[in-house]
C-alpha cells in the first residue's frame, strides 16, 4: 500500500491492499477508475476507454504474472498510457479539446469549464503526474515507477502542474466564491 | 511524503471532478476475456511477424515472412501461378529488405518477438542470413519501421540507439552506414530541434546519403491555451562519407494529423516524398501530399483529398501513378442490412483521382448480416507498369452494445482472408481468390509488380484457429509462402 496516501480518495484509488485474486475482480474494481484516470490524462475519453480496454485484456492474457506484480493497476495505467499516447502519435499531433463524455452522467453536476481549461493547459506528462499523484492517490515512489521516471521527475512535473493550475482555479477556493456577488 | 490533499485542496477537487465527469459504459468482462484470447491465438502465429518484406533482384525473389499449414493455389484467370515455399528460421527472419539488385540482401530483424530492438542481417542468397553484430544497437522508433535502404555493399540506417541499459529508445537519431556489407558502420547523430520523430526515410547517393525526417516542431509557449497544437515539419539532412552533416532544408509540412513519410522515388530529378493523412475534427480527410525537392520544383502538392478514409499504404511510379490505400466503414444503419461495405480505393492516375467502390468484393453472406461491419486492414499497395496491384485483409467485426450505451464496442470477430487486387488502370479491379489458399486464413499477403507484369504475393497463412487448448504447444511450424503469377497469353 502506498504510504503516501493518508486518506483513500474514493472513487478513484485504485491502490489495492490486498491484490484481488481474479481478473474478474481487477477488472470489476479497476476498470472504471482507469478509464476516468486515462480520459483525464489523454485529454480523451473514446481514446481512453480504447486503451484501457486493450490494456485489460493483455492484463487478462498475462493475468498469472500480473497479478504478482506490486500494482497491476499501475501496469494497466502504464500500458494503456503508451497505448494512447501511441493512438494520438499516430492519430495527429494535434491532441484534440476535452472529449466531452457523451452522455454526461445525470448524477454529475456540470463541471467549471475553467477546470477543463486549466488541465488542458497541461501537457500529457504533467496530467499523467497529476492524475497519478492527486487522482489515483499514488505515492512519489509508486508514480515514478509506474511512469519510468525518476521520482525528482515527478516531483518536479507536479510542481509545473500545480503551479500551472493553482492560478486558474483560484476562482474555486472558498474566499473567492464567498466575495462574489 | 507529500499527501495528495495536502498540496491543495482545490486542485486536487478540481482534477477529481473533471474525471467524475466522464461517464464509462459499463462492459461485460467476458468481452475483455474474448478479446485476450483471440489476442493469444493471433500471437501464437504473428508474434514474428512484426513486419513482412518482399524483394525481387537478380532473378531471387526473396521474402520474409512466416506462415503455416500446407496451402494449394488456385489458378486464377490471366496469370499462372507457381508456389515457392521458403526456408525460414529464427535467423534473420527479415522484417524489412533492401536491396538494388547488384549487391547483397539487407535485413533488419526484430531481436526478440514484440521488441522493438532491431538488427541487421545480411544475406547473398535471400535464403541464408548472416546476423551483423557489428551494428549498432538500434530500436525502431524513428516511424513505425526504421528506414533502411541499400545499393551494392553500401547501406544505410535510420533509427535510435538502444538505450544502453534498459534497450529503450533513447533520444539520440542517427544515421548508420556502412560501405563494405556490414562489416564496419559509421555512427552519424542527427541533431534536430524536432520534438518528435514519427517518420524517416533514407537515399544512398554516390557521395553520400540523405535523409529526411518528420516529426514536431518545438512546442508551443506555455501561455498557449492549446498546448497540443504544433508545427509539423520535415527536416533533409545530407551525411556525406566522412560523416559530416549539412542540413539541406527545413520545410513545413501540411497541416495534417498523421504523416507517414515514404521516400517514393529515388530518381535522377531528385527524391519524391509522400505521405498524407489527416483527422480533422475527428473526421477523416484522407490527403495525400507528395513533395518534389532539391530540383526546382520544391513545395508541396496536395494530390488529395483522396477519399474520407485513413491512408494505410502508398506507391509511386514515375510522375503519373501513385495508389493509394484506403480503409473505411461505417457503423450500421439499423435498417435490418448492414451498410458497412463503402470501401474504396483511390488511385491517382495522369492527374486525377480516380475511385472505385468494390462492395461486390464483400462476401454476400456478410453484407446480409446487420450487427456486422467489415473493414479492410493492413493495405499494401505496389506498383508497376503493368498496373497497381493491392493486397488487403478483411476484417469482420462483431459489433455489440446498446443504441444509447454510449459508443459502441467493436471488436474483432475474425478475419477473413486476404482479397488480392489488381488493376491496370486504376479503376478497373480483379479481384484475385486468395481465400482459395484451402485450410488456411491468410493474414498477410504482399503484392510486387515486376516490370514483365509478372505478380509476385507473399503471403502469410495460418490454419484456422484449433479449438483444443494445448494446440499452443503442438502448432507446426511456420513456413513462408510466395506466389509468382505470370502472365499468360
Amino acid at each position: 500500500m502506498d504510504q503516501g496516501v493518508s486518506q483513500p480518495v474514493e472513487p478513484f484509488d485504485l491502490t489495492p491492499i490486498i491484490e484481488p485474486p481474479t481478473f474478474d475482480a481487477f477488472y470489476r474494481q479497476h476498470r472504471t477508475g482507469l478509464i476516468r484516470a486515462m480520459a483525464v490524462t489523454l485529454h480523451d475519453l473514446d481514446a481512453a476507454t480504447d486503451a484501457v480496454d486493450e490494456a485489460l485484456a493483455r492484463a487478462c492474457q498475462h493475468w498469472g504474472r500480473i497479478r504478482t506484480l506490486q500494482s497491476p493497476a499501475g501496469w494497466v495505467y502504464r500500458v494503456a498510457l503508451n497505448l494512447g499516447r501511441s493512438r494520438l502519435r499516430r492519430l495527429g499531433r494535434r491532441l484534440p479539446g476535452w472529449a466531452l463524455p457523451t452522455p454526461t452522467a445525470p448524477e454529475t453536476t456540470p463541471i467549471d469549464p475553467a477546470i477543463d481549461r486549466a488541465l488542458a493547459g497541461l501537457t500529457v506528462d504533467q496530467r499523467s503526474v497529476v492524475v497519478c499523484r492527486l487522482l489515483l492517490g499514488w505515492s512519489e515512489a509508486r508514480t515514478a515507477e509506474v511512469l519510468g521516471v525518476r521520482p525528482g521527475t515527478v516531483k518536479s512535473r507536479l510542481s509545473r502542474a500545480v503551479g500551472h493550475l493553482q492560478p486558474t482555479l483560484s476562482h474555486l477556493r472558498p474566499e473567492h466564491q464567498e466575495t462574489e456577488p | 511524503m507529500t499527501a495528495p490533499t495536502e498540496i491543495d485542496h482545490v486542485v486536487v477537487d478540481a482534477v477529481q471532478r473533471s474525471a467524475a465527469q466522464f461517464a464509462v459504459a459499463d462492459r461485460p468482462v467476458a468481452l475483455v476475456r474474448a478479446r485476450a484470447e483471440q489476442r493469444q491465438r493471433r500471437q501464437r502465429t504473428t508474434s514474428a511477424l512484426a513486419a513482412v518484406a518482399l524483394v525481387v533482384a537478380s532473378g531471387l525473389v526473396t521474402a520474409r515472412i512466416v506462415g503455416r499449414d500446407e496451402p494449394t493455389v488456385a489458378p486464377v484467370a490471366g496469370f499462372t501461378w507457381t508456389r515457392i515455399e521458403l526456408p525460414l528460421g529464427s535467423d534473420g527472419a527479415a522484417g524489412m529488405l533492401a536491396v538494388d539488385g547488384t549487391g547483397p540482401f539487407y535485413g533488419v530483424e526484430y531481436v526478440a518477438p514484440r521488441s522493438e530492438r532491431i538488427g541487421v542481417a545480411v544475406s547473398i542468397d535471400g535464403v541464408a542470413w548472416q546476423p551483423l553484430p557489428s551494428a549498432p544497437p538500434l530500436v525502431s522508433s524513428a516511424g513505425a519501421s526504421p528506414a533502411l535502404t541499400a545499393v551494392g555493399d553500401r547501406v544505410a540506417l535510420v533509427g535510435r540507439l538502444a538505450d544502453e541499459h534498459d534497450g529503450h529508445p533513447a533520444d539520440t537519431l542517427v544515421l548508420t552506414t556502412s560501405a563494405d556489407r556490414g562489416a564496419t558502420w559509421r555512427t552519424t547523430e542527427l541533431v534536430t530541434e524536432l520534438t518528435d520523430i514519427w517518420s524517416a526515410a533514407a537515399a544512398l547517393e554516390p557521395d553520400g546519403v540523405v535523409v529526411a525526417f518528420a516529426g514536431n516542431a518545438a512546442p508551443p509557449p506555455p501561455e498557449s491555451t492549446d498546448p497540443g497544437v504544433v508545427t509539423p515539419l520535415m527536416q533533409l539532412q545530407r551525411v556525406d562519407e566522412r560523416g559530416v552533416v549539412s542540413p539541406v532544408s527545413t520545410e513545413t509540412m501540411p497541416e495534417v494529423e498523421s504523416w507517414t513519410l515514404v521516400m517514393l522515388d529515388e530518381s535522377a530529378d531528385g527524391l519524391v516524398l509522400g505521405g498524407g493523412d489527416a483527422t480533422l475534427d475527428n473526421e477523416w480527410a484522407g490527403n495525400v501530399f507528395v513533395h518534389r525537392f532539391i530540383d526546382d520544383a520544391d513545395s508541396w502538392t496536395e494530390l488529395g483529398p483522396a477519399t474520407p478514409s485513413p491512408l494505410w499504404a502508398l506507391s509511386f511510379s514515375g510522375d503519373t501513378t501513385l495508389a493509394v490505400g484506403v480503409d473505411s466503414f461505417e457503423l450500421p444503419d439499423g435498417t435490418g442490412r448492414t451498410s458497412l461495405h463503402a470501401q474504396t480505393r483511390t488511385a491517382w492516375v495522369r492527374g486525377a483521382w480516380q475511385s472505385t467502390a468494390l462492395d461486390e468484393l464483400i462476401p454476400e453472406r456478410l453484407r446480409q448480416r446487420v450487427t456486422y461491419t467489415i473493414s479492410i486492414n493492413r493495405w499494401t499497395v505496389e506498383n508497376g507498369p503493368a498496373g497497381l496491384a493491392i493486397a488487403a485483409q478483411l476484417l469482420e467485426r462483431d459489433e455489440t452494445g446498446s443504441a444509447d450505451g454510449g459508443r459502441a464496442w467493436i471488436r474483432e470477430q475474425g478475419t477473413s482472408p486476404h482479397q488480392m487486387l489488381w488493376s491496370a488502370d486504376g479503376i478497373n479491379w480483379t479481384a484475385f481468390p486468395l481465400d482459395q489458399l484451402a485450410g488456411a486464413n491468410v493474414f498477410f499477403a504482399r503484392p510486387l509488380m515486376r516490370d514483365d507484369g509478372t505478380l509476385i504475393i507473399a503471403t502469410y497463412v495460418e490454419p484456422e484457429p484449433s479449438s483444443r487448448a494445448d494446440d499452443q504447444v503442438s502448432a507446426p511450424k511456420p513456413r513462408a509462402i510466395v506466389l509468382v503469377g505470370e502472365p499468360t497469353g
